[in-house]
């Protein structure tokens, strides 16, 4: 059986706060998304989040399944899914709480100071 | 099982789990996540009321019950309560619902309506804290009752001891104990 192999998800999955604080205290800007598995609106900006991780390699993503990490989920606050976080040396920049995907990649050019559309 | 009394203190091994409610809910582009609400840290120091209702949106709890403590929630917090907590068996997500149905919009969350996670809280408290439902199919739910917890120590109990709401759990007489 042949199948076109996905490549590797460039977005860190993190499963504990330990590997979480060690995430967010790169000098590089990196964006964490708070998801859960049975989440539709979470669903539907994956391929967002994706597109953005493999074309804006400055930035580093990351992602935490709550149900799976309920402690970094608690730790941040995160009350509803999708919440996407913005991190730089270990400081929180902003957030965005919902599937606003002009919000989350116009955040994430703000941040990064990458031109995307031209990626 | 030994009924709890006013001077005990109000148990707090068992978190309620609830749906705060924020805005970004309202709009279904995002997914509510429901969280543990610490009864231990919101307790500590403070005034917060507890009341429970055998169920949300049933006719009782809906019609009279809830929206009784709606009604006057600035004269609790006028008297220094910091927080209403409304347990009720249901899951979070029916009481998030319930919230909002009821007109509770106030990302302050001052009241909230959380999960007693298989009536154990309530049955914690006793056994007529609990009402078995199960007749009617559905399971056994907490009773109504109310309590003031002032720093974590019960100062007032009232169990209707039934489903019915009267005197006994209305706001009125929860604001002239306070």
């Amino acid at each position: 059986m042949s199948t076109a192999a996905t490549p590797p998800s460039k977005i860190q999955e993190i499963k504990s706060l330990a590997q979480f604080n060690e995430f967010i205290k790169s000098d590089k800007v990196t964006v964490i998304d708070f998801y859960a598995t049975w989440c539709g609106p979470c669903k539907a900006i994956e391929p967002v989040i994706d597109a953005l991780a493999e074309r804006v390699p400055e930035v580093g993503f990351g992602r935490v399944d709550v149900d799976q990490a309920q402690d970094i989920a608690q730790e941040y606050g995160v009350t509803a899914m999708p919440t996407i976080f913005y991190f730089q040396n270990g400081e929180k920049l902003n957030y965005v709480v919902g599937a606003n995907l002009q919000k989350i990649v116009q955040l994430v050019q703000e941040y990064s100071k990458v031109d995307i559309s031209s990626r | 099982m030994s009924q709890i009394t006013v001077d005990d203190k109000f148990p707090t091994s068992v978190n309620p789990k609830y749906v705060p409610y924020a805005k970004a809910n309202d709009h279904l582009t995002a997914c509510a996540n429901p969280i543990e609400l610490n009864l231990a840290k919101e307790f500590a120091g403070k005034t917060v009321v507890v009341t429970a209702a055998p169920g949300a949106f049933t006719p009782t709890c809906t019609e009279q019950h809830i929206p009784d403590y709606l009604k006057h929630l600035q004269d609790f917090k006028d008297k220094g309560v910091s927080k209403i907590i409304v347990l009720t068996a249901n899951d979070p997500f029916v009481l998030a619902a319930w919230g909002k149905a009821l007109g509770y919009k106030d990302e302050e969350n001052y009241i909230v309506f959380a999960s007693d996670p298989l009536s154990k809280i309530s049955k914690s408290l006793g056994d007529s804290y609990v009402e078995d439902l199960s007749a009617a199919g559905f399971g056994v739910r907490t009773g109504r009752y109310v309590v003031i917890v002032k720093n974590g120590v019960i100062d007032y109990l009232a169990n209707e001891d039934g489903l019915g709401f009267s005197e006994i759990s209305s706001a009125n007489t929860v604001l002239e104990r306070l």
